[in-house]
């Protein structure tokens, strides 16, 4: 952990809330880009944010100063997520109204609209299975090592490693052709 | 190294490829597999492309406003619940004390005033019969004493009286008439003594 993150925890740790506004503030977009391309819906992603935040507000104490912060508010915002996408999957296959629940259309943002390859690209990756999804996020995006999401995860290194290298198998079989 | 080894070892490190000195020999050797490097180094370049997403500004005023809220709510519920807990604990607390006490101050299957009205024990045998029983056992060490101390601790009242001997007189727990109770109801017939709650 940075210093100045444990720092901030500690006095976050003794009730200062402006320490713990500043751990939201340096934290959010790494919980926001994981949450987004997890869940393909940016209401749905700021929820999942705030969610984590709050449970972390609410854990701080139990939360041990010499581990790194990041990787903690990685493990809530993880659970959280995974949690979420097991309740959608299970919502969409009740009837309501007569209609299904739809899936989020993945909504892009409008510099990549634009360009049907990257429609595609973010499509592959929102169709990988919940875990391999969150496992390829974390370490190509978020580029944690593989031994940090294991303890993230509470997995062995290698099923994460195993996981990552299914997600790459399929990526690269639904996007063959684009060259 | 085998060529499935190899690709499944570029997939693991995918976005992290270092080719070291035996994955550049092989690649070098196997043209199968330098298209599928070639094919890994293009797909990660078409990912890295995509944006990363970003919380607007406008985003992230509503979430800590959202924040903000729960924070405050999560707060004054504890609040509340500590208030509460000072002002009615000590009160909770007295009478879940009294309770208690009203409770475990009595023998369990056993009304004590009612022996006191009756003059019977629970069993029926009356208190005095059975205290000169007793005695009459304690200091007599004939075979007798087995026989009637089977009788005595059956009893509820009649081992408070046998505890309140055995404290009175010094005589302990390896005494015959005392080998039948068990370290709990030793304890709690000397608990009943010090409250001063038989005879």
């Amino acid at each position: 952990m940075e210093s100045n993150d444990r720092e901030l925890v500690i006095r976050a740790q003794s009730g200062d809330r402006t320490a713990f506004d500043q751990l939201v503030k340096f934290n959010k977009d790494k919980m926001f880009a994981l949450t987004y391309r997890m869940t393909g819906d940016r209401e749905t992603a700021l929820d999942l944010v705030q969610d984590t935040f709050m449970a972390a507000f609410r854990e701080l104490q139990s939360f041990r100063a010499e581990a790194d912060f990041s990787s903690w508010l990685y493990r809530i915002a993880s659970n959280k997520t995974l949690n979420f996408l097991k309740r959608r999957k299970i919502m969409s296959f009740i009837p309501l109204g007569g209609k299904n629940m739809p899936e989020p259309a993945y909504e892009m943002p409008d510099s990549i609209t634009a360009s049907e390859m990257n429609r595609r690209l973010t499509k592959a990756v929102a169709a990988l299975p919940p875990k391999q999804k969150l496992i390829f996020n974390l370490r190509f995006f978020e580029q944690l090592p593989f031994g940090e999401i294991a303890q993230i995860l509470k997995k062995g290194e290698s099923t994460v490693k195993t996981n990552y290298q299914k997600a790459v198998e399929k990526l690269r079989e639904s996007l063959k052709d684009l060259r | 190294m085998r060529c499935e080894e190899f690709r499944k070892e570029l997939e693991i490190q995918f976005g992290t490829v270092k080719l070291g000195a035996a994955k550049k020999e092989h690649l070098a050797g196997c043209p199968e597999c330098a298209e599928f490097y070639q094919q890994l180094q293009i797909l990660e370049e078409k990912i890295l492309v995509a944006e990363k997403p970003v919380m607007t500004a406008d985003e992230f005023a509503r979430m800590q406003l959202g924040l903000d809220e729960e924070i405050s709510r999560y707060q004054s519920r504890g609040n509340r619940f500590f208030r509460f807990s000072f002002r009615y604990g000590a009160t909770f607390a007295a009478a879940a004390l009294l309770i208690l006490l009203a409770y475990f101050g009595r023998l369990p299957g056993h009304n004590i005033n009612e022996i006191y009205n009756t003059g019977n024990t629970s069993s029926g045998i009356s208190i005095d019969s059975a205290i000169n029983e007793i005695f009459a056992v304690i200091n007599d060490s004939d075979s007798q004493s087995d026989t009637v101390s089977v009788q005595a601790i059956d009893d509820p009242y009649v081992k408070m009286v046998i505890g309140n001997y055995a404290e009175s007189y010094g005589i302990g727990a390896d005494e015959a008439l005392l080998g039948g109770l068990s370290d709990e109801e030793m304890n709690y017939l000397k608990s009943k003594l010090k409250a001063g709650d038989i005879l």
